[in-house]
This record gives structure tokens, sequence and C-alpha cells, in this order.
């Protein structure tokens, strides 16, 4: 099968996902895929969830932090700025804490721990995490297409989803208990809505979310998960690993894109010694990929004579993705 | 030589490497933790291997140590080093070690249900300590410190004279290091409330004597580590960070951002390596297409790294076959050191 006729056999699949080490193109597949649906029609957003994303650098625009930015018809990406996201935030409890008090003036006892408090390690992954759940949650779009952060990190990510539920969940549960004693304090106050309560809501809230993010990642219906593979022998090791660790969060793995296969044809040329052994050297491990990866293989694509940056090179490159006979999806 | 070709001016490697890594590391002879950076798949792990290996050669026990979630350097040194320090067959004082990311986390959690159960004891908390440590070592960025702390344990117990890291792929080298100054943060945060609380307590007390307060005493212990990790990691003359790219743009645009940040944090950056780079000589009259535009857009981003990176410190060619086992390190050592 190739990728074209996936995409044909498969008309409910919303979110696309291409992972796998660094550096074996993930992030040109991700922009390819996002140019070619857009082509046939579908309106769609490519967005990278790496803190140290290269959508800016293949797309040759400056699109970091800058929202959802349209880079021709019916495409759109968007590279997140965790940092700024983190500085919204901020602001946002600042501006909580005047209103409840009645301040000009943050103290400055609680600007450090406001700081302080961004500064934890996760929070980046936190920010991004959660932009991309209002990206997902907002709508509008047929095709979402994540660019993913290598393997461990991806990982990361998805054990993420699950980690904060059951982490909100273990807190909510402790609210839940002491809400019990504050609604008796309420009683007797008659307030209606207890502190406990907002606090509560706002955890329930978060916990929705959290799982409606998590439920996309793991839903075979429609979501779409694409290993990316090189003829290498560290590679095709490292994939075969992460295919079984990410199998246990049940993420719907829906095939394999061979990429930098260096044509056999050069052999017939004048071409270096370097050329002549990797050829050779891929020879074997092409073989091991049809093996390990029988029937799941989508596409093949050869080593490019030049790296993969702007809208030509773009196309030219979803033409091979998705072979050039792929016409319509309809 | 083809038209084309011959039309473009080729980038000598001596262009480029206006200081060589050697003349880079004799000038800075207290050298002992050595990072690699940059893109994923740009040879990070074969460059802090041959540094390794090289260290090693020149008679200085030297540990190549991953913090990677995937590691491959038991792949490239073709022995298994996973979970514990092992010596490298065939290099006296060499080492190498892929942290166990499951047993680090295990240990840590078990360290802090120690603190927590210590501490709800020590504060005559009568609770059930499980409920605690749960919440707290459920918390996100748990697995992240976990492994900054381990990398903090081994820098400590010293037992090496040079220490080479093949960090994660991501950006997450930034944070790893920039982390320890939020601990100092945190720590200096909780010293503060300790001290309120023991205050109060005392004030309180019938006794009015002060106690013995072992969560302060592990505090003040942690910042003092912290403080020292944060010393390492920022003094330019034991610490450097190494970033390798390849003559391509997405590599170069990411180690730009890189050393932007590693400048903003005051981390100390030791130079560019610049991998992958084919030799122009192997071109003729008859080379293949494919080749020759191959070189083309090498030699283009070569002179793009030459106006960008003043510092870089070696050029390594495109070897003929993959980098793997000691007999192939040993080749990469000499280019990287020449």
């Amino acid at each position: 099968m190739s990728l074209a006729q996936f995409f044909r056999d498969n008309p409910d699949i919303r979110y696309i996902m291409f992972g796998g080490k660094g550096g074996l193109g993930k992030t040109t597949f991700s922009a390819a895929a996002a140019h070619w649906l857009a082509e046939r029609g579908y309106r769609v957003l490519v967005f990278s969830v790496d803190p140290q994303a290269s959508l800016s650098d293949i797309f040759e625009r400056d699109i970091f932090g800058r929202g959802e930015v349209e880079i021709g018809p019916n495409l759109y990406a968007c590279e997140i700025d965790a940092d700024r996201r983190i500085a919204e935030y901020q602001e946002e409890v600042r501006q909580k804490i005047r209103d409840m008090y009645g301040m000009d003036q943050i103290p400055d006892e609680i600007e450090n721990y406001i700081r302080a408090a961004s500064a934890e390690p996760a929070m980046e992954e936190s920010a991004i995490f959660d932009q991309v759940v209002d990206i997902v949650v907002k709508g509008g779009y047929d095709y979402y297409i994540y660019d993913l952060v290598p393997l461990g990190h991806a990982l990361y990510y998805l054990s993420m989803a699950s980690v904060y539920d059951a982490w909100i969940t273990r807190i909510t549960g402790l609210r839940e208990e002491m809400r019990k004693y504050d609604a008796v304090v309420a009683t007797i106050r008659r307030e209606k809505e207890t502190e406990e309560d907002r606090i509560l809501n706002e955890l329930i809230y978060i916990r929705d979310r959290i799982n409606k993010s998590s439920s996309i990642l793991t839903d075979p219906q429609r979501t779409a998960f694409f290993f990316v593979v090189t003829p290498e022998e560290m590679v095709i090791e490292d994939t075969i690993k992460a295919a079984g660790l990410f199998s246990k969060y049940e993420v719907p793995i829906r095939g394999y894109v061979v990429n930098r296969v260096v044509p056999p044809a050069l052999l017939e040329q004048d071409i270096p010694e370097y050329l002549r052994n990797r050829i050779l050297m891929q020879r074997g491990n092409m073989d091991r990929i049809h093996r390990e990866f029988a029937g799941r293989i989508l596409a093949q694509v050869p080593e490019m004579e030049r790296d993969i940056r702007g809208m030509i090179m773009i196309d030219k490159m979803a033409g091979v993705l998705f072979g050039n006979s792929g016409g319509c999806l309809e | 030589m083809n038209t084309a070709a011959a039309q473009v001016s080729f980038i000598p490697a001596e262009e480029l490497v206006r200081e060589s890594l050697v003349a880079f590391t004799r000038g800075h002879p207290d050298l002992k933790y050595v990072f690699f950076g940059g893109k994923g798949g740009v040879g990070k792990t074969v460059m802090a291997g041959a540094a390794a290996l090289w260290y090693a050669r020149q008679g200085r026990k030297t540990l190549l140590a991953s913090t990677n979630p995937v590691h491959s350097l038991s792949a490239l040194l073709g022995q298994n080093v996973f979970g514990a320090e092992r010596q490298v067959a065939g290099v006296p004082g060499f080492y190498a070690y892929e942290i166990d990311t499951a047993d680090t986390i295990k240990r840590s959690k078990d360290e802090i249900r120690e603190k927590i159960r210590w501490f709800l004891k020590y504060a005559d908390i009568p609770t059930e300590s499980d409920a605690f440590v749960e919440t707290a070592t459920m918390n996100p960025s748990f697995e992240e410190s976990a492994m900054f702390e381990n990398m903090i344990n081994i820098m400590f117990e010293d037992k090496y004279e040079v220490y080479v890291f093949d960090t994660a792929p991501t950006a997450n080298a930034r944070r790893l290091l920039g982390m320890s100054k939020v601990y100092s943060l945190w720590v200096e945060k909780m010293m503060e409330s300790r001290k309120e609380a023991q205050a109060m307590r005392l004030a309180l007390s019938f006794r009015k004597r002060q106690e013995k307060d072992p969560l302060m005493d592990y505090l003040v212990s942690f910042r003092g580590r912290i403080g020292q990790a944060n010393r390492l990691l920022t003094d330019a003359s034991r610490t450097a960070f190494y970033f390798v790219t390849l003559p391509e743009a997405l590599p170069i645009a990411v180690i730009r951002r890189f050393i932007g940040w590693f400048h903003d944090f005051g981390i100390p950056v030791g130079g560019v390596v610049v991998n992958g780079v084919i030799d122009p000589g192997v071109l003729s009259a008859s080379t293949s297409e494919f080749v020759l535009n191959r070189v083309m857009m090498q030699q283009e981003y070569l002179g793009q790294i030459r106006e960008l990176f003043p510092d870089v410190r070696a050029v390594i060619p495109l070897f003929e076959t993959e980098v793997q086992g000691l007999g192939m390190l040993e080749r990469v050592a000499e280019v990287l050191f020449r």
C-alpha cells in the first residue's frame, strides 16, 4: 500500500504524526504531507511540538511564536514559542493576584515565587502541551500534522498525558475529600460556591483537556502514526525498540516510511568509495527492513541530491513520498 | 573535472578552522567536562565517543556517559555498557556508561519516599506517606530531575579525569544545565520557609531549645551540591559544550539557536564541529551528477558556516563506511584532534 492509498482508505483520519530518531526526516515528511493534503483541497495545519523546531527553516518563513501562519492555499504552519506561553501564563497569575487582593504591584516575595515556579523543568513541555491541546480543541482544520520530537522525548510526551492524568486524579481525590469539610463550613456561612469548589472545577477542567488530547493520541479511528526509518543498522534497532514502547501506550502505528535510500543504480556510475559502501551496506539493511516491517512499508524515499528546503523542494518531496500517481483522495 | 564543479572554489578546512580542537584543548588544560550537542542525526554520539577515546589515549582516565533516553553507546562501541560503568575492552583508562533511566527513577523515588517518611515522622504528622510520595514522584518533571541528579552524582564522585557526555538530542541539554540555576532558586525558597517553620516551632515550644532539623540539614547539603554543579557547569576552564553540525541548512539553524541560548545561560561554548563533509578531491570529469550536486550543496553551506561560526574546531570528512567500533572511532578521533 502507498501513503496516498492509505489516506484514500482512511478518510476519518484527522491527526497525523511522523516519529523516529533525530535527523531522519520527520520535519521534511510533515511538511511534504501537509503540502500534499493542502493541494488536494483540505485545510491543513502542521505544527511543531519540538522546542527546537525546524518548520521555519524548512518553509523558509519565520513562523516561530507567530501562531497559525498561512504558508499557502489551505496550508498553515505553527511553531509554538514555549517561553512566550510561559510569560503569558505568569502575567495571568499576576493579574489574578492583583484582582484578588486589589494590589497595584506584585510584592517582590511573590514575584520571585512566580519566577521560580515558571523556571520549573517541566514548564516548557507543559506549555507546549497546553498549546497543542488548545489548537486541537479549537478545531477548524481537516488535518493536523504533528511534527514530533525525537523518539525518546516523544515517548515522554505520550507518557506525560497519562502521568498528568494520574496526578490530577490523585489531587482531585484529595480535594474532593477536603470539600466534604469545606461544604460544612460553607453551609454554616451560607456560601454557595466554596473556594474548594473553584479549585476542583479548575482541576477537572484541566483533566478533561488532557484526556481529550491523550485520547486523540491513541484513537485508531482518527490518528495515524508513521515511523520514519533509514536503512542503517542502529536506526532499525532503535525503531524496533521504540515501536514496542509506543505500542504499550497504544499509539496506533499505521506504517513505516523508509528514507534516505541511496539509488542502487548509482553503482553503475563513477561514485566515490563512501557512496559505493553505503549502497552495499543499505542493501543488507533494506532486506532487514522488509523482513521486520513486512506489509507495513508505505513509501520508500531516495536520498536526495540536496537538503529539502523551500516550497519547490517540498513539492518535489511530496511527489516522491506519495508517489506521483497519488491523485485525488476522493 | 565537470565544468560546473570547476566554477566553484572549494573551501579548504583550514579556512574554517581558525583554532583547532587540539589547540583549544591545550589552551584549556583543566577541561574536564565535555558535552556534545546538536540536531538529531548529526553524529553527536560518534564525536563524543571519539573525543573520549582520544582523552583515554592521552593517558587520562575517561568516562563516556550517555543520558539519552534512547542509548546508542553500546552499538557504537560494539560492547554492552548499559546500566553500569564498564571498561571499554582494549583501551586502558576508557570507561563507558549508558545510564539506566528506569533504574535512576526507581532509586530517586525510593530516596524521596524515605525523606518524606522521615519528614512526616519528624513533624509528628500521623499520615500514611504513600499519597505524598505518589504526588511528588508522578510530577512530570520528576524524570528529568532524576536524570540530572544522576549526571551530577557521576561528576561529583570524581573517579575520572575527564567526563564526556553524549547528551539528549533536543534542547534539553540547555535545560538540563539551566536547571541547576532553577534548583538553587527552589531550595532557597524551601529553606526560607523551613526557617520560618523552625522559628515558629521554637516559639511555640515549651523547652525553648533548638532541635536538630534533619530536613534543614538535607536542604543545606542539597544547596551545596547544586551550587557546586552550577559552578562546574559554568566554569569555562573546566567545561566545554561543543556543537556538531552537518553542512546542511537545518542542522546549522539548530546550532545557531543553541549557541545563542547557551550564551544567555552563561554556559561555556567550546566551538563547532562540522561533520560529514565530502572531500571535493573525489570529483573528476566522470563523477556522477548525484555526487557532484551534493558536493556543491555542501560547499554552499560551508560558506555559510564560515560566515556564521568563527569558532569551528574541526571538519570531519564523510568516511567510506559507517562509524562503528573502535577502529573507526580511532580514525574519527585522529581528524577531530588533528
